[in-house]
Formats: structure tokens, C-alpha cells, sequence
């Protein structure tokens, strides 16, 4: 993946990091992992989901019908875990940058 | 079923069909377990899934070579459409105008928040959009019948201001002496040609031009959105949203002719970006002390755009259908 990586697509992946999840459960993850600052949509997440698994990033993994309601799971692949894993590192390498030049001190 | 629930189903009608068969259930699932603590519908959720059904519906028609390009044009085509909705919000009529140009049985009623609206560059407005982006959702029958309620729109116009030909000068001016000559002047002249111009050009275009269904709707959706829209710009917002109503016009004929549905006649809307480009510099830096220089290059050049767009659109689909002559 050459191109920079949308949040909501980094935090779908860092959801499923802890293990399987059904749509619903992604969303919640994610607001979670952000402390509420990153609010998925249905539409947002179908959107990712969708061209994650094409990607092999991410694959169906079972589903249940609760209360009515249709529920499929989604896990993360080893070729996901490498590729959110290395956008970490960037990020990091990125936020770096910017705090070297606040606190020298610290950093280093 | 709540009304939510109700809602959200509707929602899911901007998927195509297929993926809405396979996922529907599961998405459905999602939004009403996201909004549960909710007793009003999630408008967010909502839009998220009606845009994620409008790109999927654009993903699925796109097909290589021209498949970014068109994927590009059917985003401008939507972002023309909400464009579009803006400048209707933003249509307000002035009041001379509105008082004017309608039957005073009528114009009571389009006084929405304390601005006169007028309510056929509102029904012009629903018409095109609706038109647009049932085109680039591939939804052809929906876009022809908006295209044609659109039309339909504008002839029952000139219907129902049958002295908007020739009202005589005194008229207008009584009403608001000054400003108000200058816009019942070139009201006038656009009320006219849009008359005579408007219904010959059309259908001929639409079943001369292409032999196939496709290409023929496609076109006549194009040059009837066309012609409304400039007929009602020049008519209706003389000004600056006139001068936007001529760039944004070719650009949505561009669009639009660019978009999933059948891409050969593209080229056709080269000449009316050409001509109208130019025209629109012109008439924005007119000057206001002189506007009968203006009004003229104006008409002319929708006229020379019209005309362009026409023969250009009828050479290229045949060059691309091989010289097939038309079989009407």
C-alpha cells in the first residue's frame, strides 16, 4: 500500500487487532482506541471493509443472525497486521519530527 | 418496523442491487445496532450509506480504458448536482420580479422564510438533480422522466405568462422604475428564444444523433437539461448566478456525457466548453452601463454553444459508431 492510509481504515484495523469483530463491534472498537474522537459510519465502514478485503487485509470470519439482526464477523490477516504495523511506524516516525523540534530535550 | 428502521431500508436502496442482496441484511444490522440509543433516525448514517451506495453504483459501471476519467465525471456530476441545490437555495427571486412574472394567486405561497422564491427555478432545480444523478447511477428511465418533467416545467412557464413576450414598457417599469427595466428587457428576449428554441432542438437531437437507445436517452437527458437551464438562468437570475449558470451548465453536459452510462459522445461537449468559457469572461466583465453589447454576445454565444454542441455531438457518435448513418 503506497498511498497514505485514511484514519477511519487505520482504526478499522487496529480494531480487529484484539481479535474478531461484527460491524457494530469494529465501530465501538474504534471509538474506544480514539477516545470517542473517531466516529465510523455504516457506510464508511462497508466502504473500508470492503477494500480491505480485497486487499487481503481482512477476511469474513463467520456470521449470526442476533435479535433479527444480521451480524458478520471480520478478522485481520498477517498481511493486515504488517501493513497497519508499518503505518504505525510512520506515524510515529511523523509525530517524532514534531516533537523533537518542541521538547529537544525530552526526545533523542 | 420502527421508523428508523423504515429509514434506514430506504437508504439501502442507494446500493446497487446486487450488493444489496448480498449485504443489505448486514448493513441494516450495523445502523440500527450503531443508532440504538437513538429515537430519532442517525442523518449521519444515512448520508454515509447513500454516498457508499452512489460510489459503489459508480465503481460498478466503470470499466477501463477512460474507467478514472469517467469515475471523476460522475463525482462532478454529483458535485454539479449539490452545486446546483445550492444555487436553487440561493434562487431568490426579487420581489418586483416574482410580483411581475406571476399569477398573484400564486405568489403568496413561495414566501419560505421571509425570501420569494421562485418555483420554477425550484422545480428546475429537483428536475435536473434528479435527472443527474439518476444518469450517473445508471438509473436511465428515472433520469429520462425527471428530464422530462423538467421540460415540461419550463413550457408550463411560458404557459402561464403568456405576456411575458411582449409586455409593454410602462408595464414593468411602474412597479419598481430603474433596476427593474433592464431585467424585463433581456426577460423579454430569453422568454422568446427559449420558446422557439427549446422543443425543435431537443428530440431532434436526441433521435437523429444515435441509433441506439443509450446513447439517444442519454443525449436527450443532456440537451434537455441543457436548454431548461439556460433558458431559466437567462430568464430568471440575470446576474452573477446567470454568469454561473453558464459555466456550470457545459460543465455539467460534461460531465454528464462523460459519465458511466455511455461515454462515446464526449467530445461533444468540447465546443460548448470552448464557446461558453470565453462567453461566461465576457459576460462577467461586462459592462453594466452598456448591457444591450452584453446581453447580445450572451445570447449569441448560448446560441453558438446550443448549435456546437448539437453538430458536434451528431459527427462524433457516428465517427465512433463507424459512420453508421442514423436510422430514425
Amino acid at each position: 500500500m503506497t498511498e497514505t492510509m485514511r484514519e477511519p481504515t487505520y482504526f478499522v484495523l487496529a480494531a480487529l487487532l484484539d481479535g474478531r469483530l461484527h460491524g457494530y463491534g469494529i465501530i465501538k472498537r474504534a471509538t474506544e482506541l480514539s477516545d470517542g474522537r473517531v466516529r465510523i459510519t455504516a457506510g464508511t465502514l462497508y466502504g473500508a471493509i470492503d477494500r480491505l478485503i480485497e486487499q487481503g487485509l481482512v477476511a469474513p470470519d463467520g456470521e449470526e443472525t442476533v435479535s433479527g439482526r444480521l451480524r458478520r464477523y471480520y478478522r485481520i490477516t498477517g498481511e493486515g497486521e504488517r501493513v497497519v504495523a508499518e503505518e504505525a511506524a510512520r506515524l510515529r516516525a511523523a509525530s517524532e519530527v514534531v516533537a523533537r523540534r518542541l521538547h529537544p530535550a525530552e526526545a533523542s | 418496523m420502527t421508523p428508523s428502521e423504515r429509514i434506514y431500508r430506504a437508504a439501502l436502496a442507494a446500493y446497487p442491487r446486487d450488493y444489496r442482496a448480498a449485504r443489505g441484511d448486514e448493513v441494516l444490522g450495523t445502523m440500527l445496532d450503531a443508532t440504538e440509543a437513538r429515537r430519532l433516525p442517525d442523518v449521519r448514517e444515512v448520508g454515509s450509506v447513500v454516498a457508499d451506495g452512489y460510489r459503489r453504483r459508480v465503481l460498478a459501471s466503470v470499466t477501463p480504458p477512460l474507467g478514472a476519467l469517467r469515475a471523476g465525471a460522475a463525482w462532478a456530476a454529483f458535485a454539479l448536482a449539490v452545486l446546483t441545490a445550492a444555487v436553487a437555495v440561493l434562487g431568490v427571486m426579487r420581489e418586483d420580479h416574482l410580483a411581475t412574472s406571476l399569477p398573484a394567486s400564486l405568489a403568496p405561497s413561495l414566501h419560505v422564510l421571509g425570501l420569494a422564491i421562485s418555483p420554477w427555478f425550484a422545480a428546475f432545480a429537483v428536475t435536473s438533480i434528479g435527472a443527474l444523478v439518476a444518469l450517473v447511477a445508471s438509473e436511465r428511465r428515472a433520469a429520462i422522466a425527471f428530464a422530462l418533467a423538467g421540460v415540461a416545467v419550463q413550457v408550463w412557464e411560458v404557459a402561464f405568462r403568456p405576456a411575458a413576450g411582449f409586455p409593454g414598457p410602462t408595464a414593468t417599469s411602474q412597479r419598481t422604475p430603474g433596476r427593474t427595466s433592464r431585467r424585463s428587457r433581456v426577460s423579454r428576449g430569453t422568454g422568446s428564444s427559449r420558446a422557439s428554441s427549446s422543443p425543435p432542438a431537443s428530440p431532434s437531437r436526441g433521435r437523429g444523433a444515435c441509433p441506439g437507445s443509450a446513447c439517444g436517452s442519454r443525449r436527450l437527458v443532456v440537451s434537455l437539461v441543457l436548454v431548461a437551464g439556460l433558458a431559466l438562468a437567462m430568464d430568471h437570475l440575470y446576474g452573477a448566478v446567470a454568469a454561473l449558470g453558464i459555466v456550470l451548465l457545459p460543465l455539467l453536459a460534461a460531465a454528464v456525457a462523460l459519465s458511466p452510462l455511455d461515454p462515446r459522445p464526449a467530445l461533444a461537449c468540447v465546443p460548448l466548453l470552448v464557446t461558453a468559457l470565453p462567453l461566461a469572461w465576457t459576460y462577467v466583465h461586462a459592462d453594466p452601463t452598456t448591457p444591450a453589447a452584453g446581453d447580445l454576445t450572451v445570447l449569441a454565444g448560448i446560441l453558438l454553444g446550443i448549435v456546437a454542441f448539437a453538430v458536434a455531438g451528431t459527427t462524433s457518435a457516428h465517427r465512433l459508431r463507424g459512420g453508421t448513418p442514423p436510422q430514425s
